[in-house]
């Protein structure tokens, strides 16, 4: 600063001057200032949430577990119950058989001792 | 005056408050500049500790340099500069800044009550008494020569008074309000020398 500008006029002007802007007045631009970084966190926090969901959306698929080698009819028939053709003999075989146990004068049959 | 303080305290308890003391030292140690940069990567925090710096000069500058408007242009700077942060490239004195918004804030304000003419730079007439009117807070200043110096403050042209005002407060050199108020610092390094002029003849009047 030049040397011909007196100092001591400021600093008693300083000293001096000691008025404040009123309470209300910070209190309103604090509160402008706050409210600034408002948009901002919106902000973030939507991109935030746009990430996640774009993240799950491309998040690739679980592989299937492997499906089980396909089984012929003929393994499936226990040994012996088959006929050659992968038959059951039980569902094949003597329908008549159903009824084995049904007593034989019901059945309409002969009485082994040939009586009538 | 003590509800202000009271309220001062309510309103910026981090920094006034002895509790925090790591942040009140980290924030009162940081440049003007370094404050700025912060607020504008999101520290509200580091723009409380700006504002709590300078609110009181910039407050009395505009009272004293449009006192019916005084309120709205100190509420205008600062929402420009809240407004504005993302702008902020510090390259010049965050003060500086602050104080070439208020300049453009106060010859707007002068502008519309049809005083424009007293900012410009033909309006630089020397001793000329620009402005006659006291200022209502003169009242309220500590000491009879402060009223005094305060009285006579308001006596200078809004030019002379404007310089004076940003030194005074705002510590700016004459390169510095050269550029806030868009002059040579020729005309401000004169400005200045018919204020202190007139202001050091009203306090000797005055013993």
């Amino acid at each position: 600063m030049s040397s011909e500008i007196p100092s001591d006029i400021a600093a008693l002007y300083r000293a001096s001057a000691t008025e404040e802007p009123d309470a209300r007045l910070d209190a309103a631009i604090l509160r402008a200032a706050r409210r600034r970084r408002l948009p901002q966190i919106a902000f973030a926090m939507a991109a935030v949430l746009l990430l996640a969901a774009t993240a799950i959306a491309l998040r690739p698929e679980k592989p299937a577990p492997p499906s089980p080698a396909p089984v012929s009819a003929e393994a499936l028939i226990p040994p012996g119950m088959a006929d050659g053709r992968g038959q059951f003999l039980a569902a094949s075989a003597e329908p008549e058989r159903i009824g084995m146990n049904v007593h034989p004068g019901f059945a309409g049959e002969s009485s082994p001792s040939g009586e009538e | 005056m003590q509800n202000m303080v009271l309220a001062g305290r309510l309103l910026f308890p981090i920094i006034d408050g002895v509790p925090e003391g790591g942040r009140l030292t980290a924030l009162a140690t940081l440049a003007d500049e370094t404050l700025m940069s912060r607020f504008r990567d999101g520290d509200t925090e580091a723009f409380e500790a700006l504002y709590r710096r300078h609110r009181a000069g910039l407050h009395r500058f505009a009272r004293r340099m449009v006192p019916d408007d005084a309120d709205e242009i100190f509420q205008e700077v600062w929402l420009a500069i809240v407004k504005g942060k993302r702008r902020y490239v510090p390259s010049a004195r965050f003060v500086t800044y602050l104080f070439t918004i208020a300049h453009r804030r106060a010859a707007e304000k002068l502008r519309t009550r049809g005083r424009a003419q007293e900012l410009s730079d033909g309006a630089d007439q020397g001793d000329t008494v620009m402005d006659d009117r006291l200022d209502p807070l003169g009242s309220a200043v500590n000491t009879e020569l402060g009223r005094a110096l305060s009285e006579a403050i308001d006596l200078l042209s809004v030019v002379q008074r404007e310089a004076f005002l940003m030194q005074a407060e705002g510590g700016l050199s004459l390169e510095e309000i050269a550029q806030a108020t868009g002059t040579s610092r020729e005309t401000v390094k004169s400005r200045l020398r018919y204020a202190y002029r007139r202001l050091r003849t009203a306090l000797e009047d005055w013993k």
